[in-house]
């Protein structure tokens, strides 16, 4: 039984893995990262920051660029060890992975490395002046994951940088976050009351996979809402295709 | 008549135009037509419990009234053989979850007659009252609407 999609109150806490990611190269199945023998038990701190910031395993394997360390290789260090501090404490599941059904040339894990040497940088993708905001959306959030379109090698395209991008799933588009795109008209609390409530200015609510995210995110700090929200009405204009 | 007291006229105009409208059209565009209008007067109180319009008590009455009926209107129109056609965004789940649906749409009517009978006379008052409401919206949208095409 697959852990996350959907859970709520305790379970969310469940980290057993199971939720399937249906991508152009296949189909990803999030790993188990509780402290149970089936999951993460034993890892170190380091072990925790190789595969965050640098995808790699504590075996010395690659993962695959679907576990979005292309993000995460942003995280401050000391927000490794809190995470890692934060992950022993949740309860363990004794569920098995489900090994990912990737077709030819994908199923081939080594490929990943090359892969990285393309994609996989720390720099900042955009000059900013909000650090927070920045760190929040570039690290920590992944947002680019879901909102920026990929190339033929699934690289983001930094170029149309959170413009929007077609949904892997199939239904719809997912948004364009540019002051030229599907947020034009949405003010900073436009859209640090959304992210806290899950509410458009027009009153509509939340849908799909940002159901969780604003689950997530309402439990943030209202500073670092503000600071995601400064951050997105600061970034360069990219009109929809 | 101000400028105030023409708008809600205006908005009970369009709730009672979605009203009218459901009986002579299909329950589908019925529906989403008389979720628009719920929608409609979730700008107003929703814009009022984010603190960016004064709070005006008659004006919150006014669209919570206004959204029950349109609500109230809106419950008997998902029958069975209502699940597929017209692009509607009600999942299936709807009719296969038997009496869960309505059984919520019976708790967003409670939450709006509680909020009304309350009579709220201001914005601490209010802001509970409205997040429930808003909370019963958000939750049945989460299981029962599927995404934008």
């Amino acid at each position: 039984m697959p852990y996350g999609k959907g859970a709520k109150d305790e379970a969310r806490l469940l980290l057993g893995g199971g939720q399937a990611f249906a991508t152009p190269f296949g189909t990803f199945y999030a790993p188990n990262i509780t402290p149970s023998n089936e999951g993460i038990a034993g890892w170190s701190t380091l072990d925790l920051a190789n595969a965050l910031l640098r995808g790699v395993s504590p075996e010395g394997t690659h993962y695959y660029p679907a576990f979005p360390y292309s993000s995460y290789t942003r995280i401050a260090p000391q927000d490794v060890a809190d995470l890692k501090a934060y992950l022993d404490t949740l309860p363990p599941v004794a569920r098995v992975n489900t090994p990912h059904e990737l077709s030819f040339p994908f199923n081939i894990r080594r490929s990943n490395g090359a892969w990285k040497l393309m994609f996989l940088n720390d720099d900042p993708v955009i000059e900013s002046e909000n650090p927070r905001g920045q760190y929040l959306v570039e690290g920590l959030g992944h947002c680019a994951e879901c909102h920026t379109p990929r190339n033929a090698l699934g690289g983001l395209d930094r170029s149309r940088w959170l413009a929007g991008a077609p949904n892997p799933e199939g239904k719809g588009r997912i948004p364009n976050l540019t002051p030229s795109g599907d947020l034009a008209e949405w003010s900073v609390d436009d859209i640090s009351y959304y992210l806290e409530s899950g509410f458009t200015p027009e009153f509509d609510t939340a849908g799909s996979t940002m159901v969780e995210v604003v689950e997530n995110l309402s439990r943030a700090t209202p500073e670092d809402r503000l600071a995601i929200a400064r951050y997105l009405k600061a970034l360069p204009a990219v009109p929809n295709p | 008549m101000n400028i105030k007291k023409t708008l809600i006229a205006a908005s009970i105009g369009l709730a009672l135009a979605a009203t009218a409208y459901g009986a002579a059209h299909s329950p589908i565009s019925a529906r989403q037509a008389a979720m628009k209008a719920v929608g409609g007067q979730m700008r107003t109180l929703g814009g009022m419990a984010q603190g960016k319009v004064a709070y005006d008590d008659f004006a919150v009455i006014s669209a919570l009234e206004i959204m029950r009926d349109a609500a109230a209107s809106a419950r008997p129109l998902f029958p069975a053989g209502t699940e597929m056609g017209e692009e509607t965004r009600a999942k299936p789940e709807i009719w296969a979850d038997g009496s869960d649906f309505d059984t919520r749409m019976g708790q967003l009517l409670a939450s709006l007659d509680a909020a009304i009978a309350a009579e709220p006379a201001d914005l601490a008052s209010y802001r509970p009252l409205f997040g429930a409401i808003a909370g019963s919206c958000k939750g049945c949208h989460e299981k029962y609407r599927a995404p934008e095409n």
